[in-house]
This record gives C-alpha cells, structure tokens and sequence, in this order.
C-alpha cells in the first residue's frame, strides 16, 4: 500500500516553493514597473550587456569665502567610463542656485562633460555658512542620481552676534544690560558715529542693499525712553578668530526705568564708516560702496516687562489666567502642581498665605522657596490637590457657576493679596 | 490493456497533508512577495506611485537598497518658525511643515522600522505674542507625533518663562519629551524637564540630552531660567548617562559645528551629535565624530530636512545593499544616514493641517490687538488712501493692476486651507500699509476687512508710498499751494528707468518676494506681469 506524503515534507517544500514564488513574483512585478530609483532590486538584477559608467572626480566643492551677493561658479566633470551612452537629465536644485553647461545630455563613451552650478551668495540676505545642491538623474544603473554640493561662508558688510537684543520677563524697575557684537568686514576696523536706540522699529537692513538716505532717515526717530546704547571697539581677540573679520564694536543696551509692563519693541541703531572703504569695491573688502552717511546697522530690542509676582505651569493658561483643570470626576480627584515666581527688590517678602479656595475641597499647599540661578528670581511651588470625594460643582467660568480660585496672602508690598482663576468642575 | 483508473484522491490519512500543503504554500507565496517587495518608507501613506516618482526625480530618493533597521533615529530642528510651507511659491516647490513631517514618521512605522524620534529645537524665531502661540503649536505638535526627545534653541528661551512652561511641562500621566542638560526653567532642580532622556526603540537603549552652546547661552536675558554651561552641566549628567547602560547615546548640541565637535571630543560617550548652524542644507553624508566612528548631524535650516540614522545588525547586509558607506558607532554597531527632504512626497498629515487650522484660529480669535503687534510710523510719514483712490487719474496703471495677482492677494488667504487672513506673517505681504518683513502694520495700515477695506491686497501704495494727502488734494479736498502739490506728486514718483528708481523698486518688490516665499524671483522677469504706464489722466 502506497504511502501518502509525509506532512513535513510537503510543508518544507511548500515553504520553498511558495517562497521562490513569491520573491520571483515581486521581483518580476519591480522589473516591469518603470525605473524606481534606489529600489534596491533594480541593483541586483542588473543588465547583463553593456552599461554606461558614470566617474566624477568630485561631488563636493567649497568656494570657502564669499561676499554676500557675489556669485561664484564651479564646474563638475562627467567622464563616461562604460560601453555604452551616458543620459543626463537635470533634477532639482537649491533654490537659488541653478545648474547650466548641461547642454550635451549625452555623454558617449570614454568623453567628459561638465556640468556647472551657479550660486549667488545669500542675495538680500545675511551672511553664514551656505550649502547648496543640485540633483543630477543617470542611466548609470549604480549611479541613478548624483548630487553635487556647493558649499562655503558668505560675508555681509556687517554680520550682527546675535541679530537682536531680547530682554524676557523684566520688572518694571529692573536695571539691566544686554550685548551684541557686530563684526565687519571692511579693510579696516570700523569707527563708529552714532549709536542709540531708536524709538520705533524698521526693518532691519539688509547691508548690501542699503539705501544711501537710509541714515539720515533713521535720524528723523526719536530716542527710545527705554533704554540707552553704547558702543566700544571690539577686541581683536574676538575677531581674528573670523575668517575675513576685520574689526567689529561691542553694543551695550541698558534699560532705563520706569518700563510698562507689557512688550516694548524697539531699534538699536550703529552708524559707522569704514576706513578708505568709500567707493571701494577692491577684494576682501565689500562689493558695494560705502553709503554717504556710513553704514547704519540695526538690530531689533525687544523686551517683555511683567509683574512682580507670576503663575507658571502646564495648567497655568496665560491667555486667559486662569488655571486649567477642566471636568474631572469625583471618583478619581486630581492633583497638578503650579509655581509662583516673585522677582524684583521684595521677592524675599513674598510668604504666600493660603486664605481661600474655590471650590473648599481644593487643598492647596506651599512648598519652600528656592533661588533661582543667582536668585533674581525667587520660586514658590504650589501643590494643588483636588481629592476623590470631592463634591460635585461647576466652576467652568460659564452661566452655570464662576471660575474657582485660589486666594493667597502673598507678603509683598505692593501686591499684598493674589487670586489665581481656576477653572474647573467636579463631576460624579 | 490501458485500465481506467479513478481519479486519485487524497484519502482521510492524506488529506490533511493537503491541506497542509495549500496552506503553507499560501503562506509563503505571501511572505515570499513580502520578503522580496517590502515596501521603504520612502513616501507618505497615500503617495501616488507618480507624485512618488517625481519628487524622488527632483529632490533625490531616499533609503536606496537600506534593509530593515534595527532602529532608527529621525532628527529634526532648527524650524525656526517655519510651520508649513507658505505656498506662496507653490507647495509643491517648497520643503518642510509639520504635516510632511509627521507622514515622514509614519511611513517608517507603518514599514516596521523601529522608530525614536528626536528634535534639536528652536522651533520659532521671534519674540511676541504670535511665537507664543506657534511655540504652544509646534510643541504639541512634537508630542502629537511621539517625539521621544526635545531640546531648546536661543529663540525658544527668549520667550517668557510662563509661557515655555505650560507649552512643555509634562501634563497629566504625560511626560514632556523636553530635556535639557544645562537648561532649567524655573531652575535646573525644578523638575520641569529632566536633563536626559533614556528610551528604546528595536532592543535598543538609547540616551538622549541636549545642551545650549555657552555663546548662545549669552545672546539670553532671562533671570527665569537657571544656566550652566554645556560642558560642566554634560560632565556632571554623563556618569548618570554611562550608568544607564546605553547601547547609544545622543547629544543635541544647540551651538556652532566646530563647539559641537569640541563637546564630542571632551565626550566621546556620544555616538550621534546633532549640532545647529551650518549650510542651509544638511550634508549628503554626514562626517564622522572621531577615529572614523559616530556621527555629527547638521540639519539645515527652517526645517526643511530631516535625517535619519539607522543602526543594524549586520554590517555586510547593509554594506551589499545599500548604495553609500556604512558608519560605525563607537561599539562598532553599523549605521547608515540618510538625508530626508521634506517634500511633496509625504503628502499632508490630517491630524497636522488640524493642528495648523487651530493655530490660525487662534491667531483669529487674539486678533492684531491681542497679538499686542506694535505699530511704527511709514518713514515718510504719510498715511494710506487705498488703492481705489488711485483709480480716477491712473486709470491705465489701475487697470494693470486691476488684473494682477496683486489685486486679489489677500483673498489668496482667505480661500487658503486653512485660512491664513488673520496671520501677520502672512498678511504683511498681501495688503497695503504693513513692514513686510517685521510682520507688523504701519500706522494707518490694514487692520481688517471689516475696518480697512480699502487697504485690502498688495496695492499701489506699497510701492509708491502712503498717498492720502496727494489723494487728497487732487480731489480738491485740500487746498494746497502748486508747489505743495508738485511735491507730493513727485514723492510718489518711482522710475524704473535710473538707477536710483530701479535699485528702490526692486528693493521694494524683496521685501516680500524674498528667498522663502519668491525664490526665483527676478525682477525683469516679473516686471513685465505688473507693468504699467507712468502717466496720469
């Protein structure tokens, strides 16, 4: 009596074969499609006949230093290494750069052609590094896309460190000062003219494309109330180490009290010359020539003036200050965690005092003071629990009930008493 | 004698083998095309083959030939504000947004590559109100996408500390993916972010900080956040960090590459060190750390690049298939980098574009007033008349315009998805009377439709200057002297044909068709579009 077959061997042999079927199926289905750069089945199953063979000495040039707006070209070599004909076709590139000499497409075998990119440096813009790079499509089937890369550092006539002045969470009364470096790169350090703050802000100039009233403009604003500029030469120590930095001048901003609360935005503004820069174009030295007032650089100052007590926390919605709780059910209570920061000469008066909660159920307890970094700033954290059991309530700010709150004796002078909204509802 | 035979059939004892059979070759015909066909995530979730095609045609392909990884590392950063592409220039021209990006990391899960996603920061690059708002947006944004680690950029802690607190401080059971080594806000001891974060992703560890370079840290004048530097603060966390047992450890080095790779150097425990600066774009492949091992990540800017790293197994695997060299970690692991544009690709994440919807409703709902922008005087000190006003005398130049794109700017926000007509960012270029690249109204500029419907769209007044008081008088409704008169004329004058009107006009026109939103904008390519007689009636 003939046996029937073994189970594990038809499931051995299935495996296999349906496995070599499967990997044929998907393999026959990829060859078919139309070419899918970079799938890496089109790698292993290579044509067997002649290919073309792309070689390119290099893929990556660095034009190292350039003036803003000067443009700078480099060619790439093709060299058809394979039997058969080489097919270019331009990809993408930068934005701003743009690939020409690509007029022969067709590179045949053992020829070379070049391809050049084109880059303007930062056009209207700052100076910084750039990188840049433009998409090559071949038939080379290794080499299906090649993409070249410029790269280098292009250089404004000024380039500011950083490119503004911020002063975040001052006091009223708070006397402070902040710096900016502005480097240049001139033939010489710069001398500097004028400096100030203005009290209304423009753009901030674009340094090549500056306007030649563009001084005598900025003169016609008044001085900002709110603060004072000074100017001193940069140390050569922090220049030299600049590639193409030739001088530069340290900036001081200083608030002068009293602020309002809220955000100031203003303009510090440099004027400057460069010495026997007027009309110069010479290299190393800048493409446009000097403005007839001189230079003017300008960086934004901006600063946000609050009070000297403040809420923090993820439940803390500034927009509205208020505390956001939400619905939360009685079953399972809550608990989050706020922190009250005082600032300014009475932060060490501030012993905040629970005297009142909204709903009662809330407890809330005060955790110990602590400095912040050199203890300008002193931080109180607040653990607010709401317990299971709580009974139900709506303090949602709508029709149905008024926000909750929580009300605090604080121990400061001027701000002997805060309530912080709470907005919440217990529900069963 | 030929004996007809039944058809054989398996009997009870054979039948069972068959169905064995059936079953297993099933199974593996299917697993077989799996094996051989398993799709890269190399596009969005519902990516046509064709829009497929050709992007890869235009910004490259990605992960070319790459097995599957035991884990990858997708970096992001530097956004700088840049939330989604504008489209001013046509989306499909420009890279980068959150929603590309969140299709980014979705394709790698749905592929099964084992995923930790990692951002270096600066997610805005303002100060005021409205980065406030994108600041809240883009970090639960981050979280929506399940970022494992998050680092700080300069422009992010320049903003007031409240509002960097309840943007990252964890909520609830949720733990905030912000980390930073030398950073604390409210104090490094306050427990807001932790220092390092350690996650696992394929049956790897991983160790993630981040620290703000001491030069940045500089450029900040906040008394709410407590700062060390980057060095002492990575010395004091690193035993922790060694102690974890990492099979990988990751630096986000806000700061240049050359002090980026001074902190590698000081330590070497790191194997991926993202840093800021840099060119505009990320490297093709990025260079090794030290002794030809690990790796110094640039990202480019405005978000318009992510990079991955993947780290395998069996280096011979991924060295035969994939079509560049394969890096080694310190321990020897294989890696592979892949630059990632950011393009039209990945198509657009729901749950994103929702995201950027409620964002602009925001903007909506806090209105200019709300968004406390500051308003400064047009430096000629004059006010707008709207481009209406222009009509009776320039009839032949109001009719060019009348046809122009110009003349229909601001309903390009408002048909917008979502609409973008209540956001400064947007609106400085599509109406009259704004500072294009401060985002913020001149005095007597467009408030609204509702208020200045006359200075709604890119007008003639943004070119020529504010001309309420020249309107004024030539309507009659100001008695001025012919001098007077003349003058007023004249300051609205701009000719193109000297230099010194050509420099002003194409000025001008950059102001808002600059490299974002108007890369290949050329002024005598454009001019023809828009131009128009210079004679009046």
């Amino acid at each position: 009596m003939r046996r029937g077959p073994n189970a594990w061997i038809v499931a051995g042999l299935a495996a296999v074969v349906g496995t070599t079927i499967g990997g044929a199926t998907a393999v026959s289905e990829l060859l078919l499609r139309p070419l899918q750069i970079g799938e890496v089945a089109i790698v292993s199953a290579l044509p067997s006949g002649p290919v073309p063979r792309l070689v390119t000495p290099e893929v990556t040039f660095d034009f190292g230093r350039m003036t803003v707006g000067q443009k700078g070209t480099h060619e790439f070599a093709f060299t058809n290494e394979g039997e058969t004909d080489l097919e270019l076709t331009k990809g993408a590139t930068s934005c701003t750069c743009t690939i020409s000499g690509l007029e022969q497409n067709t590179i045949p075998p053992g020829e070379t052609a070049n391809v050049k990119l084109e880059w303007k440096a930062n056009p209207g813009g700052p100076g910084g590094d750039f990188r840049q790079t433009a998409l090559i499509i071949t038939n080379d089937p290794l080499r299906p896309e090649v993409t070249l890369t410029i790269q280098g550092k292009a250089f404004a006539m000024w380039d500011p460190f950083p490119s503004g002045i911020v002063f975040s969470d001052l006091q009223p009364d708070s006397v402070v000062s902040a710096t900016a470096k502005v480097i240049t790169h001139g033939v010489a350090p710069p001398v500097v003219k004028v400096v100030r703050v203005s009290q209304e802000s423009n753009v901030i100039t674009n340094p090549v494309d500056q306007d030649d009233d563009e001084v005598a403009r900025a003169a016609e604003v008044a001085d900002s109330p709110y603060f004072t500029a000074t100017s001193e030469p940069l140390d050569p120590s922090v220049y030299e180490a600049i590639p193409g930095a030739t001088g530069g001048m340290l900036l001081t901003v200083t608030t002068v009290p009293p602020l309002p609360i809220g955000d100031i935005s203003n303009q510090l503004e440099a004027v400057f010359t460069i010495p026997d820069m007027r009309g110069d174009a010479s290299e190393g030295g800048t493409a446009t020539p000097e403005p007839p007032g001189g230079w003017i650089a300008k960086l934004a100052v901006q600063a946000n003036v609050v009070g000297p007590l403040g809420v923090a926390g993820a439940n803390w919605d500034s927009s509205r200050d208020f505390v956001r709780v939400g619905s939360i059910s009685s079953a399972t209570g809550t608990q989050f965690k706020l922190f009250l920061t005082a600032k300014g000469e009475h932060r060490d008066a501030v012993k905040p005092v629970v005297i009142e909660t909204v709903p009662a159920s809330m407890k809330v307890e005060i955790g110990e003071p602590s400095q912040i970094g050199d203890g300008v700033v002193k931080r109180i954290p607040i653990s607010i629990t709401i317990p299971a059991g709580s009974p139900a309530c709506n303090h949602l700010g709508s029709q149905l009930g008024g926000l909750g709150r929580i009300v605090l004796e604080t121990g400061h002078p001027d701000v002997p008493k805060l309530t912080i909204p709470v907005r919440v509802a217990v529900g069963p | 004698m030929l004996k007809m035979m039944p058809p054989k059939t398996f009997g009870m004892r054979q039948r069972p083998a068959g169905l064995l059979l059936a079953c297993i070759l099933s199974w593996a015909v299917f697993n077989g095309m799996n094996a051989a066909a398993e799709a890269l995530p190399d596009r969005g979730p519902d990516t046509s083959d064709s829009v497929a095609q050709a992007f890869q045609q235009k910004n490259g392909s990605i992960f070319v030939g790459w097995p599957k990884p035991q884990a990858v590392v997708i970096l992001t950063g530097e956004l700088n504000g840049y939330v989604e592409p504008c489209g001013c220039a046509g989306k499909e021209n420009q890279k980068g947004g959150l929603s590309r990006r969140q299709n980014l990391l979705r394709a790698i899960t749905n592929a099964g590559w084992p995923l930790v996603s990692v951002d270096l920061g600066n997610q805005v690059r303002r100060f005021g109100r409205q980065a406030e708002v994108k600041f809240q947006s883009v970090a639960d944004g981050l979280r929506d996408m399940g970022y494992s680690a998050v680092g700080f950029g300069p422009d992010d802690l320049r903003l007031p500390a409240e509002e960097l607190i309840a943007a990252v401080a964890a909520v609830g059971d949720r733990e905030t993916p912000f980390v930073s080594a030398n950073v604390g806000l409210l104090g490094l001891d306050a427990g807001i972010t932790p220092r390092f974060q350690i996650v696992e992703a394929g049956g790897l560890t991983l160790g993630i900080t981040s620290v703000l370079g001491d030069q940045e840290a500089k450029t900040i004048r906040n008394d709410s956040l407590e700062m060390v530097s980057a060095a002492e603060a990575l010395a004091d966390i690193a035993p922790q960090m060694t102690a974890a047992n990492c099979d990988h450890q990751i630096l986000l080095a806000f700061t240049s590459p050359a002090e980026s790779r001074r902190l590698a150097e000081a330590f070497p425990q790191f194997d991926i060190v993202v840093t800021a600066g840099g060119g505009d774009e990320p490297p093709m492949i990025p260079p090794s750390l030290t002794d030809e091992t690990g790796v110094l990540v640039e990202l480019g800017h405005k978000g318009m690049y992510a990079v991955a790293v993947a780290f395998f197994t069996d280096a011979e695997a991924a060295a035969s298939s994939a079509l560049q060299p394969v890096q080694k970690s310190s321990s020897g692991r294989p890696f592979l980098t892949q630059r990632i544009p950011l393009d039209a690709r990945w198509g657009e994440s729901d749950e994103m574009i929702q995201l950027l919807a409620n964002y602009q409703l925001q903007l909506e709902t806090l209105g200019l007033k709300g968004l406390r922008l500051g308003t400064s005087r047009h430096p000629s000190g004059r006010t707008f008349a709207g481009s209406e006003s222009c009509a009776d005398c320039h009839s032949a130049a109001y009719d060019v315009w009348k046809d122009s794109a110009h003349a229909s700017a601001l309903v390009t926000l408002e048909e917008a998805v979502p609409n973008r007509d209540h956001d400064p960012e947007c609106l400085s270029c599509h109406v009259v009377g704004w500072v294009p690249q401060k985002f913020e109204p001149y005095e007597g500029g467009f408030l609204s439709r509702a208020e200045t419907p006359h200075l709604a769209h890119q007008g003639c007044e943004n070119c020529h200057g504010p001309a309420a008081a020249h309107a004024a008088v030539e309507a009659g409704d100001v008695i001025a002297s012919e001098i007077e008169q003349d003058r007023l004329r004249s300051e609205l004058t701009l000719d193109i044909a000297t230099p010194e009107g050509r420099k002003r006009a194409v000025n001008n026109c950059l102001e808002c068709h600059d490299l974002d939103n108007s890369p290949s904008f050329d002024f005598d390519e454009y001019w023809p579009a828009v131009a128009h007689p210079s004679e009046s009636r």
